[in-house]
């Protein structure tokens, strides 16, 4: 494992392990986040009341479930230093927010594998039932994927384009949302785990800059 | 195509005139999604209410112009469900009254039950819960547990739990399914008013979605006399989970719908922002041929109730184009507009739910193939 990889891992590790708000302080470590973050808003790793003040001229907005993850969604002061639209996560940290995304992933999929063998249809176990099996192959191909591309960003020496980064973030969306169906309905509730990849994916809208025009059209 | 004669128009006209103050209304519910005494004088919930309280019941049908709609047709119901849906589907499933509970009474209740249930269910002010799934058991509704044990000749008591079912803290009438013993032929549905003694409804706390107000519903030694068991007057076939599959088959089109409504109004959302996004005309006109096919699962259905094929096709597609479109909305609005428009963050998290509603993708492609399989139909518009 070469360097970017062990620090990667760190970031993986610490989703996995600590969770989102975890992994997103150690993203967000040596960040202006204010002067990032490319709409005026973000979600920061912090519990805060929705309507009060948060740190550093924030604005702290509703969110039915955030806080139940240690996170708040803040809207920085239109004369924050800084707060016109910033860059968003690029390069490194861009890397290191998928990193974190990844592991948050991984865990969950550990408990979906374990609930899918546990629960049978029809006499069968779950995780044996076709589509489900390839629903969860898929994830974790989605997840090796998102680490490799990871990886390179981190290891290049200049930031990918914008709308690489949201590119590579949609598909980890898109495999989030896929293992939170491996939950059933319970999943869809917010005393359940699989709320993080939720909030997984608002973090990344967030913070990620949008793709050109041109790029946006698929 | 379906093509709505002057009558749908009408009817599709008058919802989409209400549609406009359920999404008024939709960020409050959403922050407090059982307190809906601030909601219930809106007019789309009247209008919910007149489509399904039958005329004998005390129902007053709904009117627009020469046109009067009366309840049980299910093109009627898509038609309106779609509009409304434009605005909030939140709000929509928030609206008191018979909800699925009334299909399923009127398909294998007698007149008495039909009309205790309907005339319960009336006031605009009551809703009514349909407890099929159990902890664990999501999309397996024949291995249920939940016991109905005979105590003495006409009375049976209640034992065990449900999920997941809407309106099950706020109902206060509503169907329980439940077994008599081990066979397939031994699931019934009981009519149960909350009330009761051993009835314990508790709110779930859910992502998206919430004015749906899931919950979990404890049965501990509920009475049901043998007058409240459905379907006493059927065959033993027709008594039990045959009518819970024809209400899902009824209802499936119905999430579709509540999907095509909420994609279209992401698609609003970026129309009024962005007017040149790329790919609006592309989201635009998959979710109009998603709204043609949920039309076409109302027409199908309102024919042969037991047709399950284009409910389960519609709800795939509808589901699916649902979330796209509201990931291509927050891609095209940029990084603040879930934080500009509460709206859309909320959105977001509504697509999710309608996956889970009445039976999963995966549920539905079984139900397909083996529709296909049956030779229930050929596929590409052909009936």
């Amino acid at each position: 494992m070469n360097r970017t990889s062990t620090d990667l891992a760190r970031y993986r590790d610490l989703g996995r392990e600590g969770g989102l708000a975890a992994g997103l302080a150690a993203v967000l470590e040596g960040v202006d986040a204010a002067a990032t973050a490319p709409g005026g808003v973000a979600v920061l790793p912090a519990v805060l009341p929705a309507g009060t003040d948060g740190p550093g001229g924030t604005e702290v907005l509703p969110h039915p479930f955030a806080a139940l993850d240690g996170l708040a969604l803040v809207r920085f002061a239109a004369d924050t230093p800084g707060a016109a639209p910033g860059p968003g996560l690029t390069g490194r940290t861009a890397a290191a927010l998928t990193a974190v995304r990844i592991g948050v992933l991984s865990g969950l999929l550990d408990a979906a594998v374990e609930r899918l063998s546990a629960r049978r249809f029809g006499g069968v176990p779950l995780i044996d039932h076709q589509f489900v099996g390839g629903s969860l192959a898929d994830v974790a191909t989605e997840a090796e994927l998102a680490w490799s591309g990871a990886v390179r960003e981190a290891a290049a020496d200049q930031d990918a384009p914008a709308g690489a980064v949201w590119a590579r973030h949609e598909r980890l969306t898109e495999a989030g949302w896929a293992a939170t169906r491996l939950f059933g309905a319970e999943g869809y509730l917010t005393d359940h785990p699989a709320r993080s990849l939720h909030l997984s994916a608002l973090t990344a809208d967030l913070w990620l800059a949008r793709p050109s025009t041109a790029e946006g059209d698929r | 195509m379906v093509e709505l004669d002057e009558r749908l128009r009408a009817l599709r006209g008058a919802a989409a005139e209400t549609a406009g103050e359920l999404r008024a209304h939709a960020m409050a519910l959403d922050a407090d999604p059982h307190g809906t005494g601030p909601h219930l004088k809106t007019a789309a919930f009247d209008l919910i209410r007149r489509c399904t309280t039958p005329e004998r019941f005390g129902g007053e049908p709904l009117r627009v112009g020469p046109f009067g709609y009366s309840t049980g047709s299910s093109l009627d119901t898509l038609v309106w469900m779609v509009e409304l849906a434009h605005g909030d589907a939140g709000m929509v499933l928030a609206a008191p009254g018979p909800s699925l509970t009334g299909i399923l009474v009127d398909q294998l209740g007698d007149d008495g039950q039909q009309e205790w249930f309907h005339r319960a269910v009336a006031d605009g002010a009551t809703w009514a819960f349909f407890a099929v799934t159990e902890p664990g058991r999501g999309s397996d509704a024949a291995g249920m547990e939940t016991a109905l044990r005979r105590e003495d000749p006409g009375l049976y008591r209640l034992h065990g739990t449900k999920k997941y079912i809407g309106n099950g803290a706020r109902g206060a009438v509503g169907v329980v399914f439940a077994r008599t013993g081990s066979g397939p032929l031994s699931i019934r549905a009981a009519l149960v008013e909350a009330a009761d003694p051993g009835f314990d409804g508790r709110a779930l706390p859910m992502v998206g979605l919430r004015g749906a107000a899931l919950a979990e519903i404890r049965l501990d030694g509920v009475a049901v006399p043998e007058e409240r068991l459905l379907a006493r007057h059927l065959p033993p076939t027709r008594r039990g989970l045959w009518g819970a599959v024809r209400v899902f088959n009824t209802v499936r089109p119905q999430v579709a719908a509540l999907a095509v409504g909420t994609g279209l109004a992401c698609v609003d959302l970026v129309r009024a922002e962005r007017p040149g996004a790329p790919g609006l005309d592309e989201v635009a006109a998959r979710l109009e041929a998603c709204r043609d096919l949920v039309y076409r699962a109302g027409a199908a259905l309102d024919r042969d109730r037991d047709d399950g094929r284009l409910p389960s096709q519609a709800k795939i597609a509808a589901v699916a184009a649902a979330r796209e479109a509201a990931r291509w909305a927050v891609r095209s609005l940029g990084p603040a507009a879930q934080a500009d428009h509460p709206l859309l963050e909320k959105w977001t998290r509504d697509v999710n739910a309608f996956e889970f509603m009445e039976g999963t993708s995966d549920i539905q492609r079984l139900h397909v193939a083996r529709a296909l399989v049956r030779g229930g139909g050929r596929t590409g518009g052909q009936p």
